[in-house]
């Protein structure tokens, strides 16, 4: 951003060398590298941008046509954002040039006019704080009306509403908060004005943010059209259907449950499936069965997942290419077409798919079918929106759920403490007594958990369970910081190699936080440093070793305990959990935590706040959301 | 009488080239030009209508044209005013003049059309990063405020 750019050009570099720079460094302009930037501004000079934009014949002689009409179309979108960042500059409005740029390619011109004309409507990029203080400085009065509806809509966006991972507040609730914003009381015209304006949309006398409201009516829609449509390739002829199924039980330890042969059998009859299976209730074993009989009729399935981890269990379990959502979608974009009617999409884990997420999806589903498989008692997505588990609870959504544990799973106690939790019930837990398969509890205090994790850990690891088999899993940060530096302690007392910039040291367990598709690398991978030699630093990461640098270790943190939510996605032999009085600890965190493990569960801690945290409401069902509403809305259409 | 017949005529192929551009499915053609005598008889127009009124053959053209075919099938032998009457290449006036029109119009045509073109390229863009817009939850579009 340069504030001194004159506005004759819009910001666009001005001298012809800079220009032609810029012609043949930006990818948007397709098709134009560092020869043609040469032949054009040798051509046309000074006046080299007012060519490409009048379409002058010379530019299309140079570059061809398409590429000619592509450029014009590129400068015409960025002639007036670069304007735009530079009256932002200006302002010192301190807003990242990424979003305004986002904001002003999505609006245009008329667009970045009305933000000249009413600056509050930054907050649909920025904090209320920063757009109130451009807002002052541009002499906005304090009961003007754009003020008023910038801080509904901030209050929206902000904790109360999508922060909290809901998409619908109360009026009232929302005008409450919007009041401490403003620093005073304010009507219900309030609200109204932001309906109005487009900040908000009002939903049954509530009121969402629009981009949350647009998405939830649009997968609502979507999945309500999908429903009762049978697959665009067709429907599998039943004896057909009836003689593969039969084929694949025959060698199989446990012939399929009626309900999990139903699902095998919808997913060949109907578009979308909506697959509901608790913990040890099979559901691996059904989408093994729909890319069996799927791939025998020649469709693809495809699984995705959210975290890179639950793709690579996918991948182990069903033997099928399972990728992340991110890497699906990435594919999609580069990809011109969507997806065709022999593919069979499978969103597993898809209750961690939030409406953003699910969203996307939708959008790249083409004539694909698709199955949502997912357990609804786990935790809500991280990101705002409940889908998954609306869907399960809505009358008119055709689904199965999986809800007998199977036989196999049930010996080791985990399904049956599993649907207790669901319920609200926790029986009595033995203590540990050394490593065999079930549940147990141990008593202690907060300051002697470590000490009892080691005493855990020992005997486990003496039983012969490898240490990266067992997992520490605890609900809160303050558990996670307690551990990490009590171990991380533990592995200083050998004078380790440090990660340069970090306090992680040579052999430590850790858990690597963004995505990274280009390096194959998912939030929520973990694994050890295996070396650290000067600058070069190698680790295993989920299963695969990674040349890492010493600037990756912003990316990286000690993983000896981790969140429920980083876990989620993945299972461990083995499972600690710490459980100790806390408001944020419900049902939902403990079900998701303890259904990590798929041979043993040690509890640690207060039996009392686990029992306190499962009586409390699950977290989705916390959310407010108008997802559910939107589906009634469609079933009220049709009607 | 006579207008009447010709807005008739009009209005008649009109809806013809209408017809074949909501269906998609063009007028009769060999791929490079109009097949006239095919167009005539599915309109129920006459071949006198067709010579008698240019706005019908006016109407034809600029559907082969958007079409890009030729109005109609060229003979192997150029017609005598476009042929060459001695070598130095000289071509009739009137026909010179028509030929530069028709140039002209289609030049002028062409830069709308690649006018359109790049502002359609263009919202592209916006709709891809008002898609991104959206899944950050907020507001979506400018409005009143």
């Amino acid at each position: 951003m340069n504030a001194h750019t004159p506005p004759d050009n819009g910001g666009l570099p001005q001298s012809p060398s800079m220009f032609q720079h810029y012609l043949a460094r930006e990818r948007a302009f397709k098709n134009i590298g560092p020869k043609r930037a040469a032949a054009l501004t040798e051509a046309f000079g000074d006046d080299l941008s007012k060519a490409i934009l009048d379409q002058d014949e010379g530019v299309a002689d140079i570059i061809g046509e398409e590429a000619a009409l592509n450029a014009a179309a590129v400068l015409e979108t960025r002639l007036p954002e670069t304007t735009f960042l530079a009256w932002l500059d200006s302002l010192a409005a301190d807003i990242p040039a990424a979003k305004a740029i986002r904001l002003a390619r999505a609006w245009g011109p008329q667009g970045i006019d009305a933000i000249r004309e009413n600056p509050y409507l930054l907050i649909a990029i920025t904090d209320w704080k920063t757009v109130d203080r451009i807002g002052a400085a541009l002499n906005i009065g304090p009961k003007d009306e754009r003020r008023q509806v910038a801080a509904v809509e901030a209050t929206l966006s902000g904790s109360a509403c999508l922060g909290a991972g809901s998409t619908l507040l109360a009026s009232q609730d929302a005008l409450r908060v919007a009041e401490r914003l403003l620093g005073y009381k304010c009507g219900a015209e309030v609200a109204e004005a932001a309906v109005k304006a487009g900040g908000a949309i009002g939903l049954a006398g509530e009121l969402q943010p629009p981009g949350a409201a647009h998405m939830e009516a649009y997968c609502a829609l979507k999945l309500a059209q999908l429903a009762p449509q049978t697959p665009c390739s067709g429907i599998t002829d039943p004896d057909t259907l009836d003689a593969l199924l039969e084929e694949y039980e025959a060698p199989q330890p446990f012939p399929l449950t009626d309900a999990q042969r139903e699902a095998v059998r919808m997913s060949h009859r109907h578009r979308l499936l909506v697959l509901a299976g608790y913990a040890g209730s099979g559901k691996t074993t059904v989408l093994k069965e729909v890319c069996q009989t799927q791939e025998t009729l020649r469709k693809t399935p495809l699984i995705i997942t959210l975290s890179g981890r639950a793709a690579q269990r996918a991948n182990e379990a069903t033997g099928r290419r399972a990728i992340t959502v991110a890497r699906f979608l990435i594919e999609q974009e580069k990809s011109d077409t969507l997806l065709d009617e022999n593919t069979v999409l499978i969103a597993d884990e898809a209750s961690m798919l939030g409406l953003v997420e699910v969203w996307r999806i939708l959008r790249r589903l083409g004539d694909a079918s698709l199955i949502l498989c997912g357990d609804p008692a786990q935790l809500p997505p991280v990101s705002p929106g409940v889908v998954f588990h609306a869907l399960v609870r809505h009358p008119d959504i055709r689904k199965v759920v999986l809800d007998r544990v199977h036989r196999q799973d049930e010996r080791t106690g985990i399904p049956a403490l599993a649907e207790g939790v669901r319920d609200g019930i926790i029986g009595t837990l033995p203590p540990f007594t050394g490593a065999k398969p079930g549940v147990t509890f141990d008593a202690c205090e907060r300051d002697n958990l470590c000490h009892e994790i080691v005493r855990l850990q020992t005997a486990l690891h003496a039983d012969g369970n490898h240490p990266d088999h067992v997992q520490i899993i605890a609900p809160t940060n303050k558990e996670i910081d307690i551990i990490n530096t009590h171990f991380h302690g533990l592995a200083m007392q050998g004078g380790p190699t440090l990660w340069p910039g970090t306090n992680i040291a040579v052999g430590e367990p850790i858990i690597w936080t963004v995505n990274n598709a280009e390096r194959g690398l998912t939030n929520g991978a973990l694994g050890r440093v295996l070396s650290i030699e000067d600058e070069r630093i190698c680790a295993l990461l989920d299963g695969t070793e990674h040349e890492l640098k010493e600037e990756d270790g912003q990316f990286v943190q000690l993983a000896y305990a981790i969140s429920v939510h980083k876990a989620q996605g993945s299972q461990w032999p083995a499972v600690i959990i710490p459980t100790f009085p806390s408001k944020i600890v419900d049902r939902s965190l403990i079900y998701t935590a303890l259904t990590r493990a798929q041979e043993q569960v040690h509890f640690l801690g207060s039996l009392n706040a686990m029992q306190r945290a499962i009586e409390r409401p699950a977290a989705a069902d916390v959310r407010k959301t108008g997802f559910g509403r939107y589906l009634d809305l469609v079933k009220e259409m049709k009607n | 009488m006579s207008h009447s017949k010709k807005a008739e005529a009009l209005r008649v192929l009109g809806s013809l080239i209408e017809a074949a551009e909501v269906t998609g499915k063009p007028l009769p053609n060999d791929g490079t030009s109009l097949q006239l005598g095919q167009i005539l008889t599915l309109s129920g127009l006459s071949r006198q209508q067709l010579s008698r009124y240019p706005e019908v053959k006016e109407m034809l053209s600029e559907y082969a044209t958007t079409q890009g075919l030729s109005y109609s099938r060229q003979g192997r032998v150029a017609a005598e005013e476009t042929a060459p009457s001695d070598n130095t290449q000289m071509v009739p006036l009137a026909r010179l003049q028509e030929v530069s029109l028709r140039l002209s119009a289609t030049e002028r045509k062409n830069a709308e059309l690649k006018a359109e073109n790049a502002s359609l390229r263009a919202q592209l863009f916006r709709a891809d990063e008002t898609a991104e817009l959206i899944a950050l939850g907020g507001r979506i579009a400018p409005g009143k405020a």
